[in-house]
């Protein structure tokens, strides 16, 4: 029997260039979320907002042990080569955004990226990846990824064909993007596989 | 803004054509998010919705976090612990059975010594921050298991030399008693040739 109030988790891939509007996009869903938030950044310089009073509205979380896992709200944490994938295994219970995942999540993390997303339904996690372009995304994202915010790139998604599920779905998608990029570059297109 | 459910390839016209709209031109990205047909606000209802619950526990049990500050953790401290007592452990055994020309279990530190000694450096190596390195590890390691042989396999070729030349020793006796023994019939077989012929 179908439950509307309750919803499966999510893994969203939002893909776009340089300027299109991802991080704002993924701050809005993340000031939205109504979950504990982690993002995961490789940028010392983003995600430093600070409030009116001077507070910084994403805290820095250096993941060290499991209490630091007992935030509320929203946190950012630096990646840390050595250290960030293997800790999030415990990370239960909420959002976790992989921005401008790139830098970090390649063929020698590949395991890794296979188990979070593999556990994400029992761990209680959506994941956000974020890049800027398709190939800048770890392929196994795209074979457990169930929703997609395309803006505008000139990565094609034909070099991840093998990967995608539903590919002349996103391939489509992928065109009418870039044409509407033409009037607004921060034109996007969400859907949901 | 173009924000829907799409179910299937056959949800997209094949020819539609993106017109440029009038209130397109005065997004305001960087500053703070214009969302002009509020597209958004279904995918944000829906996200805010409570998840399936599966029973993950909310806060994971401190051991499963690998504690990876500068100080040694308790379970590096173990394997180095163990890692140099079963290092030390055979070569003092090989050292002393080569000495004692006893079998090398004879000098083998026993189950509750090795245990004791094990507790005693890791206590150690996590106070003095000892750790040793993998790559260390694998020269301590090869040279415990085939170092201490060095001495006992130079035993075993002087032994192996000498036996060989025992045995051409041996041989050459053999040959040498086999030949007298011929020359003994051949000279006996004249003389009876001789009696017999006078």
């Amino acid at each position: 029997m179908e439950n509307n109030d309750i919803r499966q988790t999510k893994r969203i891939v939002i893909i776009g260039t340089n300027g299109t509007g991802k991080t704002t996009l993924v701050r809005r869903i993340v000031q939205n979320a109504s979950q504990k938030t982690l993002i995961i950044t490789p940028h010392d310089n983003e995600w430093n907002e600070l409030d009116p009073n001077g507070v910084p509205l994403f805290p820095e979380n250096e993941l060290r042990c499991a209490s630091d896992y007992n935030f509320t709200g929203v946190q950012k944490h630096i990646y840390d080569p050595d250290r960030t994938l293997k800790l999030i295994r415990n990370f239960t219970r909420g959002l976790i955004v992989f921005d401008d995942c790139r830098v970090y999540l390649d063929a020698r993390t590949d395991k890794e990226v296979h188990r979070i997303l593999i556990s994400s339904r029992q761990n209680m996690i959506d994941e956000i990846f974020v890049a800027h372009g398709f190939t800048e995304v770890p392929p196994k994202v795209f074979t457990f990824a169930t929703e997609y915010f395309l803006f505008r790139t000139e990565d094609n998604i034909s070099r991840r064909k093998f990967y995608v599920k539903n590919y002349p779905l996103i391939e489509k998608m992928q065109d009418k993007v870039n044409k509407a990029s033409a009037y607004n570059p921060h034109h996007f297109e969400h859907f949901v596989l | 803004m173009l924000t829907d459910k799409i179910q299937s390839i056959e949800d997209i016209e094949p020819d539609e054509i993106i017109q440029p709209q009038e209130n397109e031109n005065n997004y305001q990205f960087v500053d703070g998010f214009i969302d002009p047909d509020d597209s958004l606000s279904e995918f944000l209802e829906d996200f805010q919705k409570p998840k399936e619950e599966t029973g993950a526990t909310e806060q994971p049990n401190d051991d499963e976090i690998p504690d990876e500050d500068d100080s040694v953790t308790s379970e590096q401290a173990k394997y180095t612990a163990s890692f140099i007592v079963d290092v030390v452990d055979e070569a003092m055994a090989h050292g002393l059975a080569l000495y004692s020309l006893n079998p090398v279990d004879e000098h083998r530190a026993g189950k509750e010594q090795k245990k004791h000694l094990k507790k005693l450096w890791a206590q150690y190596c996590k106070e003095k921050v000892l750790e040793i390195p993998t790559g260390t590890q694998i020269i301590i390691a090869m040279a415990s298991i085939y170092a201490v042989q060095i001495p006992k396999a130079r035993q075993d070729r002087k032994a192996n030399l000498k036996l060989e030349r025992i045995r051409e020793e041996q041989d050459r006796l053999y040959y040498d008693r086999k030949l007298l023994e011929f020359e003994k019939e051949r000279l006996y077989s004249q003389r009876k040739a001789q009696e017999d012929g006078e």
